[in-house]
């Protein structure tokens, strides 16, 4: 089997964008990813879209509209906050099948305003009465289950928020650009013990995009800026005896995690930097733990040590994360892709993790889905 | 239509759970959707049968909540809210052990 690379990324600075469409979002990253590549949309084999709130919207299609409509397979993917991940991994897959050499993939979203889900309408609503399914009352109860088990702190994982805003602070295209302290965070507004808002992604719009080619592609167009994608993998929740009354996002995790470093023939001693699923700070912790960055219980070490900040033993989210570089759901899992991009291409300016060589990226989508990507420079 | 864990589609024989548990996780709820009241302890329930239950936790001071919190199951009438047509719901919720309401 033919191996893929990316050899085109882009994407759209993170923000608000209130007189711009979906489409027109998805195809500025398309096209700043085709141009990065030196490829026309004419070269384009076949086409993946991810949106949580438009696949079913034929949004691929309408991105074709904006840029070239050359009649190639275009399909359409919702798949929670993978969505754009599962975009990538689905043109992965395609350019492994040997049927195309060309694949483009998207992730594109418009966030709705204000805290996202929500009851319906029509009938009494469960919230309040039954618990709470806010997605930051999910993440703050298993977050606390660490914190029942090992010890850990508000503090600890207020520590994310700080780093990431850090992190932000040296990213052009981050909706949070200033640093911000452990006092501020820890102060801001309670939404759900121990999550404050510092301590929740940032709700935005946004728009990512990649191009991932053959080998045979790959050697005609130079190797030079090429990265491989070493390894890929995606996994629903397993049974698990709590789940999904108490929302499990570590097994999941550990699943995709485990296949990708097993096709990659790589562990995680082997990367340089990880862009991780950090939609509230108690998700980064658990995820230092489910990705192998550290092992059961010592995610609050890594934090208070500096050990994934950037020049730190394994930085995380140099991005700026979900937290200050934003969460625009369905573009989300496509931008990691990008920002790993950048580093191991050396192109990363101020954030860039010096020598970068390997690197991994990982979503999670409430539902529950994990992708992981391991990249790895050509 | 089949079991999630082992995929048999032998239907399970029907069971009575019982009403007592701990507290295995939570959060107290400062802010959820327009209309909520807050603030709430949203709360995850293991049944000494086995089972798990989402349910709000009354009648707890969150100040000393700790994992392991014995406690009851209580039903409810989703504190009188009524359906359109009038009709009545039936809920539940969660205190401390040894609490009747």
């Amino acid at each position: 089997m033919s191996d893929a690379f990316i050899i085109g990324a882009g994407m759209i600075a993170f923000g608000r964008y209130p007189d711009r469409k979906p489409r027109q979002l998805g195809a500025e990253a398309a096209l700043l990813a085709l141009d990065d590549a030196g490829l026309s949309v004419k070269d384009i084999d076949v086409a993946y879209t991810g949106s949580a709130f438009t696949a079913a919207a034929s949004m691929g299609q309408q991105i074709l509209r904006e840029i070239g409509q050359t009649g190639v397979p275009c399909v359409n993917v919702s798949n929670a906050c993978a969505s754009g991940a599962t975009a990538v991994r689905e043109a992965f897959v395609a350019i492994k099948s040997g049927l195309y050499d060309v694949a483009l993939a998207i992730g594109v979203e418009k966030n709705p305003h204000g805290m996202l889900g929500g009851p319906p309408g029509e009938y009494l609503s469960p919230e309040g009465l039954f618990g709470s399914e806010s997605m930051p009352a999910v993440f703050a109860e298993v977050g606390m289950v660490h914190a029942a088990k090992y010890g850990t702190t508000l503090e600890q994982f207020a520590k994310v928020a700080v780093k990431n805003r850090y992190h932000g602070s040296l990213n052009p295209k981050a909706k949070y650009q200033t640093e911000t302290s452990l006092e501020e965070v820890m102060a801001s507004e309670m939404i759900a013990y121990p999550l404050t808002k510092l301590m929740c992604s940032a709700n935005v719009d946004g728009a990512a995009a990649v191009v991932i080619v053959s080998e045979r592609k790959a050697r005609q167009l130079g190797m030079q800026r090429a990265v491989r994608i070493a390894g890929s993998a995606l996994a629903s929740d397993p049974w698990e005896p709590r789940n999904p009354v108490l929302f499990d996002p570590n097994s999941v995790t550990r699943m995709a995690a485990g296949k990708a470093y097993e096709m990659a023939g790589l562990g995680p001693q082997d990367l340089d930097l990880v862009e991780l699923h950090d939609c509230f700070c108690t998700a980064e912790l658990l995820h230092y733990e489910n990705l192998g960055l550290c092992g059961d219980g010592e995610a609050a070490g890594l934090i208070d040590r500096g050990e994934t900040r950037l020049g730190g033993r394994i930085p995380v989210n140099v991005s700026g994360g979900l937290i200050a570089k934003g969460h625009p759901i369905g573009a989300t899992g496509v931008a990691n892709i990008v920002e790993l991009i950048e580093h191991l291409r050396g192109e990363a300016g101020r954030r860039q993790v010096p020598g970068a060589r390997i690197g991994l990226a990982h979503v999670l989508g409430f539902g529950t889905s994990a992708a992981v990507h391991i990249l790895e420079k050509a | 239509m089949a079991c999630r864990r082992c995929a048999s589609r032998t239907a399970p024989a029907a069971y009575r759970g019982g009403s007592k548990g701990r507290l295995y996780t939570w959060s107290v709820v400062e802010r959820s959707y327009p209309g909520v009241a807050v603030p709430f302890v949203s709360a995850i329930i293991d049944l000494e049968d086995g089972l798990t239950l989402k349910g709000t936790l009354r009648g707890v001071d969150v100040a000393g909540l700790a994992a392991g919190l014995p406690v009851t199951l209580v039903f409810n009438d989703a504190d009188g809210a009524l359906g359109k047509n009038g009709e009545n719901y039936i809920g539940y919720h969660f205190v401390p052990a040894g609490e009747q309401s």
